[in-house]
């Protein structure tokens, strides 16, 4: 307890509890958005394609802050809108086609690294490093999930319809295609930029369970933004809790834990169900 | 099941003959690419009326609707509602039941209140009026006690109903339903069909594609029948004659399904 205490009186733990919190709480706000667009499974094949992105643009230009975000970005938009240009001109579906990019994608940036001689940095772009996190790419973070909090807030009504049904929004005269490459944009960006707390082995996580587990509970859409904020934020402190006494590692504890939390809404679900008697089961769960 | 009188809804019978409360469709033509999918229709409708599409598969029954509601472009040709080229908000719209995702973590009262969402914008709050409104549209349609169920818990027909109750929370004056009997039994139809009824007396105009020959005549005042163009138009036991249908549907035997 007291080396508790005295972890958490040095500034750097005190950085990584907040970076925790905020973008813990971010990534569960924007991810109403993936869960809500059934997309997890593209963002998760995204999300691993990011290495060689970044791996080759170390190549290019050198180990900077800037060279690995944009590396990143300009990785998953090429996998992203790659998966869906090759489905449409062939006949296996876009799952497959985003399977075999991203794990060949995959590929190519680990030996990328690994010839580049990074194998050090490697753990730390698979599984996340929070404690290494530099005061600038913490502010990325922030502010891109300050951005995407807001645009999702504002714009809330329009995109509850359009997520529930794009033909019915285009109808009310609302931009669709518009807000479906708008919300990829902003989702890869916040995917992006939080890379370095939780890794892009593990990030997928973090950008699905927290609101998943609200759906499974809740039958209001603007719960599973805001509830997903809670429980990704919250989710997140708990495990920089667990994770200093246990000595286990960070990012691998965040989601193990965000993990924990889904399948106790699934038991809490299962039980509300069956509380609640059906219709055509009244007579009989009336009967002694 | 009472409908309770919205104040700007107008009553089919008083403006039978006014243009201000007519759909119009003027040279109406529609085609993705170099295919036509409806060619040249012209059509009017006053408000207070149930309006069949009917036609073989491919007949532009689903164009006519998109385009109507502006989920696709149009070629050439107006679509004029009270005199003016018509407005997004004026429609109400209800897609086909296979193209909602029934497992959206959604419940009866959220997807009513969504009907309020365009006339609050982005930023107001949803007021006493606006809750009233859905309250109402939620008891005329019986959902009182499903309130809080999420949609994919409700039978097929009490589903038809939460969106004809969104329908009314938006207070649209023209029902855009694509092919809303599908998929439903004989008691969900018999329900649906009657509602659609006092839907139209009370003043709305509501359009719907249809399939079933058989039952059209009891279900709709007035249909349209399409192949590519403008078979037939009018009471819709004149319109289905065996000779309109044979021009439709060609030689082939149809059968009347069930739906």
């Amino acid at each position: 307890m007291t080396d508790l205490l005295a972890f958490l009186a040095e500034p750097i733990a005190q950085r990584s509890l907040w970076a925790c919190a905020f973008i813990g709480f971010s990534n569960g706000f924007v991810s109403a958005i993936v869960v809500l667009r059934q997309s997890s499974l593209q963002i998760g094949a995204i999300s691993c394609a990011l290495l060689p992105g970044i791996a080759i643009a170390i190549m290019l230009f050198g180990l900077t802050q800037i060279s690995v975000l944009l590396g990143a970005i300009i990785a998953a938009m090429i996998v992203g809108l790659g998966s869906i240009f090759v489905a449409r001109g062939s006949r296996v579906h876009q799952d497959t086609v985003l399977s075999i990019l991203h794990s060949s994608a995959f590929a190519a940036g680990f030996i990328i690294l690994m010839q580049l001689g990074l194998q050090q940095k490697i753990d730390g772009w698979l599984f996340g490093s929070i404690m290494s996190m530099s005061h600038s790419d913490l502010w990325i973070a922030y502010a891109t999930g300050a951005v995407a909090i807001l645009g999702i807030s504002i714009l809330q009504r329009p995109l509850l319809i359009y997520l529930f049904d794009a033909r019915m929004a285009t109808s009310m005269g609302i931009p669709s295609k518009l807000f479906n490459y708008g919300l990829f944009a902003l989702t890869i960006l916040v995917l992006v930029s939080s890379l370095q707390a939780v890794g892009s082995f593990l990030s997928i996580g973090l950008l699905v369970a927290p609101a998943a587990s609200v759906a499974l509970i809740s039958t209001r859409p603007a719960a599973l933004f805001w509830g997903g904020g809670l429980i990704g934020g919250l989710g997140s402190v708990l495990a920089f809790f667990l994770s200093y006494p246990l000595g286990w590692h960070l990012g691998a504890s965040i989601i193990l834990v965000l993990g924990l939390i889904f399948a106790a809404c699934y038991i809490i679900a299962q039980l509300q169900a069956q509380r609640r008697p059906k219709q055509i089961d009244t007579k009989l769960a009336k009967a002694p | 099941m009472v409908m309770t009188q919205e104040q700007h809804i107008c009553w089919g019978a008083a403006c039978a003959h006014s243009t201000s409360h007519q759909l119009e469709i003027r040279n109406l033509s529609i085609s993705y690419g170099d295919k036509l999918a409806l060619d040249n229709l012209s059509m009017s409708c006053n408000c207070g009326h149930t309006l069949a599409l009917i036609g073989p598969n491919g007949a532009g029954k689903s164009s006519l609707i998109n385009a109507i509601v502006g989920i696709i472009p149009y070629q050439a040709g107006e679509i004029i509602w009270q005199g003016k080229p018509i407005k997004r908000n004026e429609i109400a719209y209800m897609p086909q039941r296979n193209e909602i995702d029934w497992s959206f973590p959604i419940n009866v009262r959220q997807l009513v209140e969504m009907g309020r969402y365009p006339s609050l914008g982005l930023w107001k709050k949803v007021s006493q009026h606006d809750r009233d409104i859905v309250d109402k549209a939620i008891s005329s349609l019986n959902l009182g006690q499903l309130q809080e169920r999420q949609i994919g818990e409700l039978s097929g027909g009490q589903q038809q109903r939460v969106f004809l109750a969104r329908a009314l929370a938006q207070e649209a004056h023209i029902l855009l339903l694509d092919e809303p009997f599908n998929g439903l039994d004989l008691p969900g139809i018999q329900q649906l069909s009657q509602l659609l009824g006092q839907l139209a007396a009370e003043g709305r105009l509501v359009i719907a594609s249809h399939h079933d020959l058989v039952s059209a005549p009891t279900i709709f005042e007035k249909t349209l029948l399409l192949k590519r163009e403008l078979i037939a138009y009018g009471d819709t036991r004149d319109v289905l004659s065996e000779e309109n249908i044979r021009l439709a549907y060609g030689d082939q035997p149809t059968i009347p399904q069930p739906s």
